[in-house]
């Protein structure tokens, strides 16, 4: 079970927050609540989402794989996300790319470091095209950030940094961030 | 019928058309022309094949034999079962089923492969429209033509026979028998 | 013309079509073809595959036809006659190509597919795509039914619309987005709805195939017959595809006024029985150790023992008008007797009479129409879904319209989502009713269900399902409450032509259209078409002929086109019946259970290799053609009958099916029923006779006969016998969910596992009726319902431990 005890009373929170009759409307903050637990949406999360809203596993799990945001994959506690869309690749985002690589060592190919630190995957547009190459840590915006800033960043998490964002709250993982975004923590506006 | 159409009786007659038939030489000089060429042809040499005693090579690319299902250079067959060949057969000559490969040890290439293939050669015409629908090169026309049955039962041609390369001209029984 | 017109032109020509009507549709009424995927005429417009984009003028982009309505003085082109049109056509088909791996020549759609058929009208012809194309595994088995291959798969959406719009069943999605999305079932879950062939049927490419035809034939090795489903009363239309005299699919064929375009899984996969290693196509005489026979030798032999003897008739519900006609007159005019029944056990009141009068008396009953149309449906006795599941889906299509939908039933039915339901112990539905024909004031369920079928106009509809008649007012009172709201009436009998053996009067006291043997006047109208009816008592039902057969008081019992070891609910009093018969002739199609008792086998033909008709539950009969050769010699029932006819030195009247039509239709013409006294006086309070009451009804997918060598189809959607009960009874009986009990009645005692689910009513346990693992009429005696008591099996005693069910009787303790 992945909603019980206090996460339960969590889930039940979120559900009054919407009429009897809509209460398939929750669906995206619960799979929120659930990334927050392991740091992805486990096959038994998309269950009992689907049980708590009377609707099935495979209206649920085509949500969550709609959506980016959500990881139907094991995770690392931060997740790298790069812009290379056109913007930022014309500004030299697969160099970024490729240094976040480098940096927390996730291998070509994969997503997942060996040591389970970082996930580190390409974004569609981050809608900061302005700010190219745009890179998201955590769901925090890093504006034009280069290779080196990449590797510093990096640095940075792996020491216990909180690196602070170009714009809105900073979070120290990516649970932190997805328990946020469930509308569950007070968030302090920028 | 219209007014201005002329009747056949209106119609002028062909006066060439006679003279032409009068033109023809007189009855002896027929004769000789006519026994002329039969003593043309008498003296051509002989065309006949000596077949079974001597069996000619059949020209190069001759598909005027039995079929033959190929193989892949690998050994898998190249036949999918996907029984275009039995469809195109004006004579509803071919019989195949298809099933499911074993993806461990599969047949074909893919996900198909003939379970059964028959050939009727009581029914078949070589046409060739069959090779023709093949879509993967699996069913050709071999120049092997000795197909003698005592039997119904032997005229259909099993997949297994089919995947056979055809022996040499000769070697049937029947023919060895003419010999 | 239409109610609102609307003129609009296409293609410079000039139709008027209702307001409302999709371009796509006016299109096909001018005879113009715009090519298409994604729309389907039973599915909600999408837009999702763009193929059929037309220029509208006034409008700056072309648009998909498919989802824009008509409007006034609009003015369409199509690839016809625009070419922006039809140039966006070809780059969309050229598009929908890129990916699709063009493996037609092993595709079981390749030949009948609409990907394959619009490319060749209206596609490009060369593709410019040269790189590698999309890779998925394939094929995925969604369940043991569909396969899933998603590189065929154009994201038309009619598969995902169909389980949201039309089954309710929504496990198919689409996943993932852009180049990455697919249609998909969630992780570890199984396609497990009753109408999954549907989305195979729909698919417009080779996406979705059917596992039991998985590359057994191309459709060009096909020929295809019209027939109507045999397997349940719901008179689907269908078209039976056979390759070298073998079944080998079955498709929905559209009837608007039926089954719309849709048919259930057992329709769709149950077709291997007429095939199947039982099937008999020559007599076979027990004396001769069940050599092969001829009629010729075996009728004289029969004829003698029918003359000589008591005979009874019992039958199942799956042979043909005229058989059932046949039998009627056979038993009434030539063998003399009353004695034949096609029900399986008592069913009783005035709603069967009724509903035998309606299969001519259009007037009174309710169609697929009325129910689609209907502001109000309440369902009593009945689970749709696994008895007559394109009803279920029909009720599904009226509460989308916005109906409201009441049900009455034990167990909780599909249709728990738009509907409410009202769990009530089998036998106190009469009580339900009860309140509900008062008009009971308040905010209960029968106040509400009360107050909505009056408010319906005369347009609202109650539907009875046969469990509920066997309380012997029930159906009286179910029809009280209709003609006291105003409301029709529809009784829906299970098996495939219950109706048509009613209406024929294969029945101890009806006989053709209705008509009461035992009053004068009404059998005279018969008498004067079939001459003198021998017998002028009301016969046996089939449990007095059961009851007859065990006590040695008939000599010669024929079962025809049934098994009553499995069907009849009292399988100790069969077996019994049976051993006790001194000749039991079994008309059937195979041998089945009846092999050991049996004195003679007639091969009767099945439907695939008969001409005749059937009628659906609504009354609706409709004629079905043989899609083969009948095997072997066997033949049509009512042949048969008209030979033991001529063996016994009478005639029935006819020998063609013409003949046998013309004189049919004189005594199943129309008439109008007299009214009858309603006897129902009040129910009275509810009594509470005992602790638990055990109920039982067929799933749709179970062992019966129809089923045999559907072997995908049982491991998709059979389930192994259990028992259901509630929690609260469950908790007094300190049982847990799934654990072996030991369910005992008077009758018998079987072991099942356990479900606790609120899902069936308090003080009920339910118990499917032909399951593997346990034939449910080894617990009862008579009736589909018993008293039973319920425990858990001690460790010592496993399920081993306990012999035979069936024959194991005892006392309930």
């Amino acid at each position: 079970m992945v909603f019980e005890g206090p996460l339960r009373a969590d889930a039940d929170s979120i559900l009054a927050r919407y009429p009897e009759d809509h209460r398939r409307s929750a669906v995206m903050p619960l799979l929120y609540l659930a990334q927050s637990v392991e740091g992805s949406v486990t096959r038994e999360a998309l269950r009992e989402i689907g049980a708590l809203l009377q609707i099935t596993t495979a209206e649920v799990e085509a949500v969550a794989s709609f959506y980016t945001m959500y990881r139907l994959r094991p995770t690392g506690t931060h997740v790298i996300s790069v812009c290379t869309n056109l913007a930022c690749k014309l500004r030299g985002a697969e160099a970024v790319f490729e240094a976040a690589h480098e940096a927390t060592g996730v291998a070509h190919g994969a997503e997942l470091s060996d040591d389970g630190l970082f996930t580190v995957h390409e974004e569609e547009c981050l809608g900061v095209c302005d700010f190219a190459p745009a890179v998201q840590i955590n769901f925090c915006s890093h504006d034009t950030v280069s290779p080196e800033r990449m590797r510093e960043l990096v640095a940075g998490l792996r020491a216990g940094e909180v690196p602070s964002p170009a714009r809105g709250p900073a979070f120290d993982s990516f649970k932190a961030a997805s328990r946020a975004l469930a509308g569950l923590e007070e968030v302090p506006s920028a | 019928m219209s007014g201005t159409s002329p009747t056949p009786e209106d119609r002028p007659v062909d006066r060439a058309a006679d003279r032409a038939v009068d033109r023809r030489p007189a009855g002896w000089w027929a004769i000789v022309k006519g026994l002329g060429t039969v003593f043309k042809q008498a003296f051509r040499p002989d065309n006949t094949e000596q077949y079974p005693k001597e069996i000619a090579p059949p020209p190069e690319r001759a598909h005027t034999g039995r079929h033959r299902l190929n193989r892949h250079e690998n050994g898998l067959e190249k036949c999918i079962g996907c029984e275009l060949c039995a469809y195109a057969c004006p004579a509803d000559a071919i019989w195949v089923e298809g099933e499911d490969n074993d993806p461990d040890e599969p047949v074909s290439p893919g996900e198909r492969y003939a379970k059964d293939y028959q050939i009727n050669y009581l029914r078949c015409i070589m046409c060739g429209l069959c090779v023709e629908a093949c879509p993967t090169r699996a069913l050709t026309l071999t120049s092997y033509y000795e197909m003698a049955f005592t039997s119904r039962e032997e005229a259909i041609w099993t997949k297994e026979q089919l995947l056979e390369p055809p022996p040499p001209l000769g070697t049937d029984p029947v023919a060895r028998e003419g010999r | 013309m239409p109610v609102d017109p609307i003129t609009l032109t296409i293609d410079d020509k000039e139709v008027t079509v209702p307001k409302g009507t999709l371009i796509i549709r006016a299109a096909e009424q001018l005879g113009i073809e715009i090519p298409r995927f994604c729309d389907h005429p039973y599915l909600a417009p999408a837009g999702a595959c763009r193929q059929c984009y037309v220029q509208v003028e006034g409008q700056g982009k072309l648009q998909t036809s498919c989802t824009v309505a008509v409007a006034p003085g609009m003015v369409v082109r199509t690839q016809n006659t625009s070419d922006a049109a039809r140039q966006a056509q070809v780059a969309n088909l050229e598009f929908l190509l890129l990916n699709h791996p063009l493996d037609c020549p092993i595709c079981d759609r390749g030949g009948e597919c609409p990907l394959q058929d619009q490319a060749l009208a209206f596609g490009p012809g060369e593709s410019r795509f040269i790189d590698a194309k999309r890779v998925f595994p394939k094929p995925v088995p969604l369940s043991p039914l569909v396969g899933l291959d998603r590189e065929r798969c154009v994201l038309c959406a009619r598969c995902t619309r169909f389980c949201d719009e039309i089954s309710g069943d929504r496990f198919l999605e689409l996943f993932a987005r852009s180049a990455g999305e697919r249609v998909s079932i969630a992780a570890g879950e199984d396609f497990r709805s009753p109408f999954s062939g549907n989305t195979i049927q729909i698919c417009p490419v080779g996406a979705l195939t059917a596992t039991p035809y998985r590359f057994v034939a191309r459709p060009f090795d096909l020929t295809s017959g019209d027939s109507v489903c045999q397997h349940c009363s719901a008179g689907c239309n269908v078209r039976v595809d056979v390759r070298r005299g073998e079944v080998v699919r079955v498709l929905a064929r559209e009837n608007p006024d039926v089954n719309d375009a849709w048919i259930c899984d057992k329709g769709r996969f149950a077709y291997r029985h007429a095939d199947a290693p039982g099937r008999i196509t020559t007599p076979l005489i027990r004396d001769r150790g069940l050599e092969p026979a001829s009629f010729g030798e075996i009728l004289p032999w029969l004829a003698e023992r029918c003359r000589s003897g008591r005979v009874a008739f019992l039958t199942g519900g799956r042979l043909m008008d005229e058989d059932y006609y046949a039998l009627s007159k056979l038993a009434r005019t030539v063998v003399g007797t009353n004695d034949l029944d096609h029900r399986r056990a008592f069913h009783g009141g005035l709603a069967e009479v009724v509903a035998a009068a309606a299969v001519t008396d259009r007037e009174r009953s309710v169609t697929y129409r009325d129910v689609e149309h209907a502001p109000v449906i309440l369902l009593v006795g009945l689970d749709a879904e696994q008895e007559v599941p394109i009803l279920h889906l029909r009720i599904r299509k009226a509460a989308a319209r916005g109906a409201k939908v009441f049900v009455v039933h034990p167990r909780r039915t599909r249709l728990h989502d738009v509907a409410e339901h009202l769990p009530t112990r089998p036998g106190h539905e009469v009580f339900v009713l009860d309140r509900i024909r008062e008009g009971v004031d308040g905010e209960s369920f029968e106040a509400r269900a009360a107050a909505a079928l009056r408010g319906a106009g005369g347009s609202g509809v109650v539907l009875v399902g046969e469990r509920l008649a066997e309380h012997p007012l029930a159906a009286d009172l179910a029809l009280a409450v209709a003609s006291k709201t105003g409301s029709r009436f529809g009784y829906v009998t299970r098996r495939a032509n219950d109706r048509g053996a009613l209406g024929a009067g294969v029945h101890p006291s009806l006989l053709p259209g209705g008509r009461r043997l035992g009053v004068a006047g009404e059998r005279a109208e018969v008498e004067a078409v079939w001459g003198s009816i021998m017998a002028s008592e009301d016969g046996r039902d089939a449990q007095e002929i059961l009851q007859a057969c065990a006590d040695r008081l008939v000599d010669v019992l024929f079962v025809i086109g049934a098994d009553p070891l499995r069907d009849h609910p009292d399988a100790a009093l069969t077996r019994r019946a049976l051993a006790n018969v001194g000749t039991l002739v079994v008309q059937s199609i195979e041998l089945g259970d009846l092999e050991p008792f049996a004195s003679v086998f007639l091969p009767a033909a099945p439907a695939a290799e008969k001409d005749g008709h059937v009628t659906d539950w609504e009354g609706r009969s409709q004629r079905i053609r043989p899609v083969r050769d009948a095997l072997g010699i066997s033949r049509p029932d009512w042949e048969i009958f008209a030979g033991l006819a001529a063996a016994m030195g009478s005639d029935l009247g006819f020998e063609t099916l013409e003949e046998l039509h013309e004189e049919m239709a004189s005594l199943l013409a129309p008439r109008a029923m007299p009214e009858r006294p309603n006897v129902w006086a009040g129910a009275g309070p509810p009594q509470w006779l005992d602790d638990l009451t055990l109920f039982t009804y067929p799933l749709l997918v179970d062992e019966g006969r129809l089923s045999d060598g559907a072997e995908e189809l049982k491991a998709a959607l059979e389930d192994p016998a259990f028992a259901e009960m509630h929690p609260v009874d469950a908790e007094k009986r300190g049982l847990a969910d799934g654990v072996d009990v030991r369910l005992t009645t008077a009758a018998g005692d079987a072991t099942v596992p356990l479900r606790v689910t609120e899902h069936v009513a308090a003080g009920s346990v339910f118990v499917p009726f032909n399951q593997p693992g346990l034939a449910a009429n080894s617990l009862l005696s008579g009736r589909s319902t018993a008293s039973v008591t319920v425990a858990a099996v001690d460790e010592g005693s496993g399920p081993e431990a306990v012999p035979d069910a069936a024959l194991a009787t005892g006392p309930a303790a």
